[in-house]
């Protein structure tokens, strides 16, 4: 018997101006969305299409007209007849100041190279603090065998937070400690990892975009001078342990596998795994039946 | 609470009779602390567009043989006004007219004796302290603030004052144009109205 497929709400288009350019766009879609259907190239850094957006990190404002404040454009949703502007003077000086105090205080060699991009494109000079300027820089917390945390490298885009509590693991083991520039990451009463509630899924590593996160294996490799993407091959598998279907990316360097992810877009792990899917790789690499 | 005893009058004696005092975009009476090198601190009530003289005279003036400095106008998010613009009517118009605000209605009168540094040190610690860390622009920003006001009045031989100037007012724009709420819109405020109204960092 045929039964009810739900299809959603009807959605009207909504007209908007971007950049001089008049469009219909989707209601309920964001300003960045929307610069994303015109190939607008927007930063963005505690944005990712898995989580719910936090708008924190500021660095994909745009200039609204009427609006006395820049706004982030991951979270504000289209208005018929906005009209926006993306690279105005506003914009560009806001986007460049963010990458400025985010470089000037925070280790981001390891970020993806289009924020590097983004860094010249803005004319970010970080140094311009003075060498004075206060930093986050902290010893690497090692304190278990599956991953390391280096809030050196940390910008706090929340992003960890997100996949550790109601946007994937609902585990709830790492929150935002502490206020204004202390503000930092941190389990409960700051115990170390494993006396924690963290169940080691590796979410919050899935997400990090400055490897303030990382595989143990891949930190101990990258300490020893070893690490080398242009060597990795990655397969692409399915998880052998339940019956979900989790799809496994294994990153594989010298015949040894030195780090598993999932892809964002999977439909059925949205990126996110489980201890076993991530770290539960050992068994693969037995050589013999010692 | 100021709001709702406001609501009282209006019940009483209706909407018309309450903005028949102040003026036409700011209607009523509003609270003003008066505060600092005044002889009669405390809180007053007067009609919306009160020249801020008049409130001032109302506080019994300066203390004999003290000159006026500055007057920070709104609190800490305010920000300074000089001895030239005394006659700035206290209204939400009035103030904008002159790139002040009334913020919470605080007035702090400042004399000759005032060390007007300090009170921007003072200041730019606030909001580095009080910054909730949640935005980039206001976490990093209040931080490197304080830092590069240290420096400018403090630690004076480290600083590049014009470099230095120009970076403050770059963190300012940043942080009023992207912060996420009023406090990191603000941060920048006084100390930049300090420079430019009260040219404190001239050199």
């Amino acid at each position: 018997m045929a039964s009810p497929v739900f299809i959603g709400q009807p959605r009207r288009m909504v007209p908007v101006s971007i950049d001089g350019h008049d469009l219909q766009v989707m209601e309920g879609m964001t300003i960045l969305d929307a610069c994303r259907q015109l190939r607008i190239d927007t930063p963005t850094l505690c944005n990712l299409e898995t989580l719910t957006p936090v708008n924190v990190c500021r660095v994909c404002v745009v200039e609204v007209e009427g609006s006395r404040v820049l706004v982030p454009s991951c979270s504000r949703k289209v208005e018929a007849g906005m009209k926006i502007h993306t690279d105005s003077e506003r914009v560009q000086h806001s986007r460049r100041l963010v990458l400025e105090l985010l470089a000037s205080s925070v280790d981001m060699s390891l970020c993806a190279p289009e924020v590097h991009g983004w860094m010249s494109r803005y004319g970010a000079q970080p140094q311009r603090f003075g060498s004075a300027a206060a930093t986050v820089a902290q010893p690497v917390k090692v304190d278990n065998d599956l991953y390391v945390r280096d809030y050196s490298r940390c910008i706090l885009c929340y992003k960890c937070v997100e996949a550790c509590g109601v946007d994937a693991q609902n585990t709830f083991a790492i929150g935002v400690a502490g206020r204004g520039f202390d503000a930092h990451i941190s389990t409960e009463f700051t115990v170390a990892l494993p006396e924690s509630a963290c169940v080691y899924c590796g979410n919050c590593i899935g997400v990090c975009p400055t490897g303030a996160l990382m595989f143990k294996s891949e930190h101990d490799m990258r300490q020893a001078g070893t690490w080398d993407e242009e060597k990795q091959k990655v397969t692409e598998t399915v998880c052998p342990y339940c019956g979900v279907g989790c799809m496994l990316e294994l990153h594989v360097q010298d015949n040894t596998i030195v780090k598993v992810t999932s892809p964002l877009d999977h439909s059925v792990t949205s990126g996110h795994l489980c201890v076993k899917g991530r770290f539960g790789f050992q068994f693969v690499q037995r050589r013999g039946r010692d | 609470m100021e709001t709702l005893v406001n609501v009282l009058d209006i019940l009483v004696d209706g909407g018309a009779a309450f903005a028949a005092t102040g003026t036409a975009e700011s209607t009523g009476t509003r609270l003003f602390c008066l505060s600092g090198h005044v002889r009669g601190p405390g809180v007053y009530e007067v009609p919306m567009g009160t020249p801020l003289r008049a409130l001032i005279e109302l506080g019994g003036g300066l203390r004999e043989g003290r000159t006026l400095s500055a007057i920070l106008l709104g609190g800490a998010a305010g920000s300074f006004v000089t001895g030239g613009q005394l006659d700035v009517p206290l209204s939400f118009e009035g103030t904008r007219a002159i790139g002040a605000t009334l913020g919470s209605g605080a007035v702090m009168v400042l004399d000759d004796t005032a060390d007007i540094e300090g009170i921007l040190l003072r200041i730019a610690r606030f909001f580095r302290h009080e910054s909730c860390g949640q935005c980039v622009p206001c976490r990093v920003g209040t931080k490197r603030q304080e830092e590069i006001l240290h420096r400018l009045l403090i630690d004076r031989k480290t600083s590049n004052r014009d470099a230095d100037v120009a970076l403050l007012a770059d963190i300012a724009q940043a942080m009023r144009d992207a912060s996420i709420c009023g406090l990191g819109q603000t941060a920048a405020s006084a100390i930049q109205s300090a420079v430019i109204q009260l040219k404190v960092l001239n050199g």
